[in-house]
């Protein structure tokens, strides 16, 4: 116990004194090391760190970050956007729900949290403001409709929660989609909410013909989460593969059918995802050497058993609403990546073995990744939207409370209701 | 690296999983572009940390955290690149090779010290540009933005 808390206290002053996470991560493990098992040779961290980011099922990663950078720069936002906001721009709250179902939809394509708020965000917010919507609600409705993507498959959020702990990612993948679109159907009720209370005008309703050249622009990039989400569903492709085709399919719209991307860019656009990619991957290293040290020394049982008083035998309910409580608050403070390699080794096992599904578990505890992350004080959501709105941070958070307490709600349904995520399995 | 990223993502698209090797040469350039890129992160100051405290604190405060910052994790990773080479030894005295291809896999898993190696270089580079000079360095290339306007 001793040894969890000195870590512990290692890892947060590391982290307050703004180190790299990656240092936090190692500094903590080393700390093991050096106390407690000192006959052990170091080149453990190592072994670990290397064998940390060997999992096939990461190759994943940079490839749905390579996809999302190149539809990122390219136009496909556009015309998801315009597609749905001829299709429900003129219902009252037309516009939020308009930006809620691109930043899902965009989602499905991108698999980012941060890349659907450029792609969306960016154009939609001025947009929202000039319709007489508050501009904390359009900030915060972005922000939070952005943290769907870590729930629709692809989604890196889950990718690194099957690795660490062993789920299916295809299952995780289909499990999402459940929550996503049950957070998102909230969101549009809030929106209509808001538009009715503050008498919002509505945009005029776009008739048929223009409906469908819409549609017809936007047909390619909607093949992508039929592309993804079909393929694993139906068992024709590993979530490795589908990765591999939604960089081609993306490459093939951007550069060959829209023609906004030329070739020559691709050379930046593949040296941002290397970067992206070495950091997150650093990160998943760092995790591994970190989650080997802690059941090494048989942490997790003794955290969620002493501490926690939790069992096995505990009710799956109890157990529940103690990890969404942790990774609720994890999320507050660092990144969700982080988050979820430091305590799914802690909390996985205790709640399969309670009898919890894991699907049901990895998709409840990333939507506890996804709240936290928007969540004040130190939501690294927040922060990329005050970079990228450059607004200061107190604005930026004025509007998320009723955003948060929705949120909050559908993870008490979502722990009554494990159906929810697990119908399509 | 770049070039890693495209091989990696044409390997897997046109050879699929049909062909043993592709995975693990995927595998490799995983490893090669983790460690390399990361020293790389380095100069962009892209590392993840968390910040808001250390926004907080006055020039000084920040100017010694960073200095402080960079010259442990300068120190750490010149440590884990120790640790890396013996670990690299030890592969290399057990003489593995990769199951496919048959390259020996301690030339793959060089990659790791040479780019941790790399990693310390740089933050002891931007340890010693925050001491020889007036501003915060987040890297030898990055200056930090939030104060720089404000001064000029």
């Amino acid at each position: 116990m001793s040894l969890a808390l000195l870590m512990m206290t290692v890892m947060i002053v590391l982290l307050f004194l703004g180190f790299p996470l990656v240092v936090t991560l190692i500094c903590a493990s080393l700390t093991a090391f050096f106390v407690s098992f000192e006959a052990l040779p170091l080149v453990i961290i190592p072994q670990q760190m290397i064998g940390g980011i060997q999992p096939a099922a990461l190759i994943a990663v940079p490839m749905f970050i390579l996809a999302a950078e190149i539809m990122t720069r390219g136009k496909t936002a556009d015309s998801l956007l315009n597609l749905v906001e001829s299709f429900v721009g003129h219902l009252r709250g037309g516009l939020p729900i308009t930006a809620a179902m691109s930043c899902t939809l965009f989602g499905a394509i991108s698999g980012s949290t941060q890349a659907t708020v450029v792609a969306i965000g960016q154009p939609l917010r001025p947009k929202l403001m000039q319709n007489g919507y508050s501009d904390k609600f359009a900030t915060a409705l972005i922000i939070n409709s952005s943290d769907i993507a870590l729930l629709i498959p692809p989604s890196i959020g889950l990718i690194v929660y099957g690795v660490v702990s062993g789920t299916s990612i295809g299952d995780l993948f289909l499990g999402g989609i459940g929550p996503g679109l049950f957070v998102l159907a909230c969101f549009c009720f809030y929106s209509w909410i808001v538009a009715k209370k503050y008498k919002v005008p509505t945009l005029p309703q776009k008739n048929w013909q223009e409906r469908l050249s819409f549609l017809k622009k936007a047909v390619l990039p909607l093949g992508f989460p039929v592309l993804i989400i079909g393929g694993i569903y139906g068992g024709f492709f590993s979530p490795v593969e589908a990765a591999a085709l939604s960089v081609l399919y993306a490459l093939i719209l951007e550069c060959i059918i829209y023609r906004e991307l030329h070739w020559r860019e691709l050379g930046s656009i593949a040296f941002q995802t290397g970067l992206t990619t070495a950091v997150v991957f650093l990160l998943v290293a760092a995790g591994a050497a970190f989650s080997w040290v802690i059941s090494y020394a048989q942490l997790p049982q003794i955290i969620v058993n002493e501490s926690l008083g939790l069992s096995a035998s505990s009710s799956p309910t109890s157990i529940m609403f103690t990890m969404c409580i942790a990774y609720f608050v994890g999320c507050m403070f660092v990144d969700p990546i982080v988050v979820i390699l430091i305590l799914a080794p802690i909390f996985h096992p205790i709640a399969v073995e309670a009898g919890l599904h894991p699907v049901h578990v990895g998709v409840l505890v990333t939507l506890q990744a996804a709240i936290g992350s928007a969540t004040p004080p130190f939501g690294c959501d927040i922060f990329t939207a005050v970079a990228i709105f450059k607004k200061p941070y107190l604005e930026v958070i004025r509007g998320t409370p009723p955003f948060i307490f929705i949120l909050l709600l559908v993870t008490l349904v979502m722990i009554f209701v494990p159906e929810l995520s697990l119908f399509l399995l | 690296m770049a070039l890693f990223t495209i091989a990696n993502v044409l390997c897997r698209t046109f050879f699929g999983t049909s062909i043993a090797f592709a995975e693990e040469i995927s595998k490799f350039l995983i490893l090669f572009v983790t460690f390399i890129g990361s020293s790389y992160a380095v100069t962009e100051a892209r590392h993840i940390r968390m910040s808001a405290i250390y926004d907080m604190q006055s020039d000084s405060v920040r100017k010694f955290l960073m200095c402080l910052i960079t010259l442990g994790t300068s120190l750490l990773m010149a440590a884990l690149t120790y640790w890396a080479i013996d670990y690299v030894q030890v592969i290399a005295k057990l003489n593995s090779r990769s199951a496919s291809l048959n390259i020996p896999l301690y030339l793959v898993y060089l990659s790791f010290p040479i780019g941790l190696g790399l990693t310390s270089i740089k933050y002891f580079l931007a340890f010693l540009k925050n001491l020889t000079s007036k501003d915060i360095h987040l890297s030898v290339k990055e200056k930090e933005h939030r104060k720089a306007g404000a001064q000029t």
